[in-house]
């Protein structure tokens, strides 16, 4: 255990160098200056001695090496530098934006789960009942209609017709209904189909069979064989979809105009700014890595017997 | 199988039937005939900058769905070689691919399409960048699993046996094998990427204007929306019935592989 | 004991089972032989109530003289008083869990304590160390598996065993072990219902044997009915194991 623990955090850390090395390079290496972006050369007239000065004050002369190194101690403090733009902090802009974000994803998440989980079973377990029907046309509609068009929909009856919750932005709970319902809709859809077909290939498995003729009590079918068995797919797959959410919401954000990640991003890419993009960047890498490990934690629980090295066959 | 190829072909059809015919320019600006009636002239109307919608429509369909059939059988075709090569013919390299590809398959393809979009610029191009940078790892991987099973089989331990070179057993009995399965994929991610870069033109990452764009054309008309809910409905149905008939055809296959 | 009245099963409009009526008494050891196809394995299955919702089945199953149907007040008859062994037993696990969880959850699906001296007890007739418990089943031979099976059969001493081909990929002295190790068990507490396509295999152990064909069965009896019987099928199935003929050698044979 302990050599396991060992060697997975020095993997982690070299992942982690050659990470942050590699997103570090890329944004100095973009075409195009940044000082110049921040001058904004185009419209005013800056002489070169201006542009000398901004630039060593950004610490971009140094030896790119030098200039890591610098970046990366300032990274370890969680400091990630001002962006260009506002001159606030990095860390105090995600700080806030991730907490929009998470509050949206929670609510998608919540949404998606409440769908999927019983339309993808009902319509497992009783395959000619009307709610199947439902989920079938349901996992149709949210897995070819884009997001954006159902938040749209959403918003045009709900926000601007009824006027029952607000078009855009966040404030309060009531702004956050509509985008984590479009979310739940777009996400949740995936999974009906999902769950539907993992739990068929399980009930239709011959240990389950066999449970049955043992007698073993419908119950403890259903909980220690079947769902056991249907987890570790439809868990590999939300870990996958938990850590897009972590990227932000960018579309719906976007439509909601939600001060969340996804639309900081947007923003920044389009103003080139690239303080705030190079933290992104660290951001959701920790966060992706971290909720896999999450995930991966999970698979090694429910499936313990694909994670025994001891044992001679 | 034939009918339902038709709704993807459609698009591409009537992009180079607009071309041949070449009726209304889809970037001409008209402000005197901006949101118009469906005429003779334009046959879905005009949008708020008086362009011809159908015709911008045709333009769109030719881009996206263009653009998703090549990236989509590029990074297929990089998979299929990089997976037969790492699981069959010239197993050295395992370790390496799978190592990259364990890596990327947990990577968001939105959180690389914004990095690339900060990077180069906010365009069409990039955006095509970052789906390929992700897909490829997605085939490598289904293809590099499925070349392993095939590989164990006696089909292939007879060809061994008998004396055949491994690229040529890769070519006659392991690939034959894997190929329906990568044509289900394929249908399927096909509808994925046209999503994809409609959603990124709808923020304004993707194509960029003057070209339309599905994605973009709905983003342009919103703010008509209770006015002219036209400037969003077609270019929404064109979306909806492309991926429809992309999910329909990968069930078509898998049907005919019986898979 | 088990008894079934005029039983038939249908699939569409094709008559997969014809009529099949029979009884199994206390302590008998009853064979069923047949081709492949012949309606054994469905037989089975409608006695285990594993029937694919796809058939239609008219007639009826009566277990100490009360009918068994779908319902789940009847469940409890299955581990507990009719214990099955399965033909696949490579898959009839769940590879997460352990052989010991199986064994927890037969029990205490049958509201009986998990009784650990009956269970060394039987791993060691059929040769199964101890640690085996706490492996997975992926980590276990086909052997042992089938062994497994076996003690998850009969470990709460059911009154009738079904045992569905289970020597078919067995060479002939594991497959004998086996058995032998089968009549030794339940010779004094169950009965057998042992399903094969093998007669000579049948002959040698069977107190009364069933002979099936497209679904109906043609002939019944004991050994000597049988070798005497005057069903073509039957004579034609006798023919077909000329070792049977030769007693000595077929003896020759088991004891070496």
């Amino acid at each position: 255990m302990k050599r396991f623990v060992a060697r997975k955090s020095l993997e982690w850390g070299l992942a982690f160098l050659v990470f942050t090395f590699f997103s570090f390079l890329l944004l100095r290496l973009v075409p195009g200056d940044p000082v110049l972006y921040l001058l904004k050369v185009d419209e005013l007239n800056v002489d070169v001695a201006e542009i000398d000065r901004l630039r060593e004050e950004l610490g971009f002369t140094a030896p790119v090496w030098v200039q890591y190194v610098n970046w990366l101690t300032q990274v370890l403090q969680l400091n990630l530098g001002n962006s260009l733009i506002t001159g606030q902090p990095v860390t105090q802009l995600f700080m806030d934006n991730y907490a929009a974000t998470f509050e949206l994803a929670a609510g998608g998440i919540f949404v998606a789960i409440a769908l999927a989980v019983p339309f993808g079973t009902i319509s497992a377990f009783r395959p000619k009942s009307v709610s199947a029907k439902l989920a079938t046309g349901l996992s149709v509609v949210g897995s070819s209609v884009p997001s954006f068009l159902i938040g749209l929909i959403l918003m045009y009856v709900f926000a601007v017709s009824l006027q029952w919750f607000p078009v855009m932005g966040r404030n309060g709970w009531d702004s956050l209904v509509l985008p984590s319902l479009t979310l739940g809709i777009a996400v949740g859809c995936v999974y009906i189909r999902l769950i539907r077909s993992t739990l068929l290939d399980v009930m239709a498995s011959d240990y389950v069979a066999m449970a049955r003729v043992r007698g073993i009590r419908s119950r403890t079918v259903l909980i220690r064989y079947i769902t056991r068995a249907a987890l570790p797919p439809v868990i590999s797959m939300f870990g996958v979809s938990v850590a897009s959410l972590m990227g932000g919401v960018v579309v719906l954000e976007v439509l909601f105009a939600y001060p969340g990640v996804g639309k900081l991003m947007v923003d920044s890419v389009l103003r080139r700014d690239f303080p705030v993009l190079q933290g992104y960047l660290v951001f959701t890498t920790c966060l992706v890595a971290s909720i896999n490990l999450v995930t991966n934690g999970m698979l090694r629980l429910l499936q313990p017997h694909l994670y025994r090295k001891d044992v001679s066959r | 199988m034939k009918k339902h190829f038709f709704i993807i072909c459609g698009c591409l059809f009537f992009a180079v039937l607009y071309a041949i015919t070449s009726m209304a320019d889809p970037f001409v600006t008209d402000v005197t005939n901006r949101l118009a009636e469906p005429s003779q002239q334009n046959l879905l109307g005009t949008d708020h900058l008086g362009r011809d919608i159908f015709s911008r429509l045709l333009l769109a369909g030719g881009i996206t769905v263009g653009l998703s059939t090549a990236i989509v059988l590029v990074t297929a075709t990089i998979g299929v070689l990089l997976g037969t090569m790492s699981g069959f013919v010239y197993r050295r390299l395992e370790p390496i691919v799978t190592k990259v590809t364990d890596a990327t398959i947990i990577f968001p393809d939105t959180v690389l399409a914004i990095v690339l979009a900060g990077v180069l610029g906010p365009s069409i191009q990039s955006l095509v960048l970052a789906i390929s940078l992700i897909k490829w790892t997605s085939y490598t991987r289904l293809v590099h699993t499925l070349v392993l099973q095939e590989s164990t089989k006696g089909h292939v331990l007879a060809a061994r046996v008998n004396g055949l070179t491994k690229p040529k057993i890769a070519l006659r009995h392991v690939l034959p094998a894997v190929c329906p399965h990568v044509l289900v994929v394929m249908s399927l991610d096909l509808g994925k990427v046209i999503l994809l870069i409609s959603a990124f033109s709808f923020i304004g990452l993707g194509v960029q204007l003057p070209f339309p764009e599905w994605g973009g054309m709905i983003s342009e008309g919103r703010h008509y929306l209770v006015t002219n809910p036209m400037l969003v409905f077609w270019p929404a149905l064109c979306i909806v019935l492309t991926i429809i008939g992309s999910t329909r055809l990968s069930a078509k296959l898998t049907r005919h592989f019986q898979i | 004991m088990l008894l079934i009245d005029h039983l038939s099963i249908k699939q569409g409009e094709r008559l997969l089972l014809q009529d099949v009526s029979l009884a199994i008494e206390r302590n008998e050891w009853v064979c069923l032989v047949g081709a492949s196809g012949s309606g054994k394995s469905l037989l089975v299955k409608s006695i285990l109530q594993m029937l694919p919702a796809t058939l239609q089945s008219t007639g009826s199953i009566f277990w100490n003289d009360q009918e068994i149907e779908a319902a789940s007040n009847t469940c409890s008859i299955y581990g507990c008083e009719i214990g099955y062994i399965p033909q696949q037993y490579t898959t009839s696990f769940a590879p997460f869990l352990t052989m010991d969880a199986h064994i927890r959850d037969l029990f205490a699906s049958h509201d009986q304590a998990y009784d650990e001296d009956r269970i060394r007890a039987i791993m060691a007739e059929v040769h199964l160390s101890e640690e085996l418990l706490y492996r997975y089943p992926g980590e276990l031979s086909g052997g042992q598996l089938q062994r497994f099976c076996l003690l998850l059969a009969s470990i709460l001493q059911p009154k009738l065993i079904i045992a569905d081909e289970i020597t078919n990929a067995l060479d002939v002295l594991t497959a004998r072990q086996v058995t032998e190790w089968l009549k030794a068990m339940i010779g004094q507490t169950s009965s057998m219902l042992w399903v094969s396509h093998d007669l000579a295999e049948a002959m040698t152990y069977a107190d009364h044997i069933l002979v099936m064909k497209d679904g109906r069965i043609v002939d019944a009896g004991d050994r000597e009915h049988l070798l005497t019987s005057t069903d073509p099928y039957t004579q034609s199935l006798l023919q077909a194991a000329p070792v049977l003929k030769r007693k000595d050698r077929l003896e020759h044979v088991i004891t070496r």
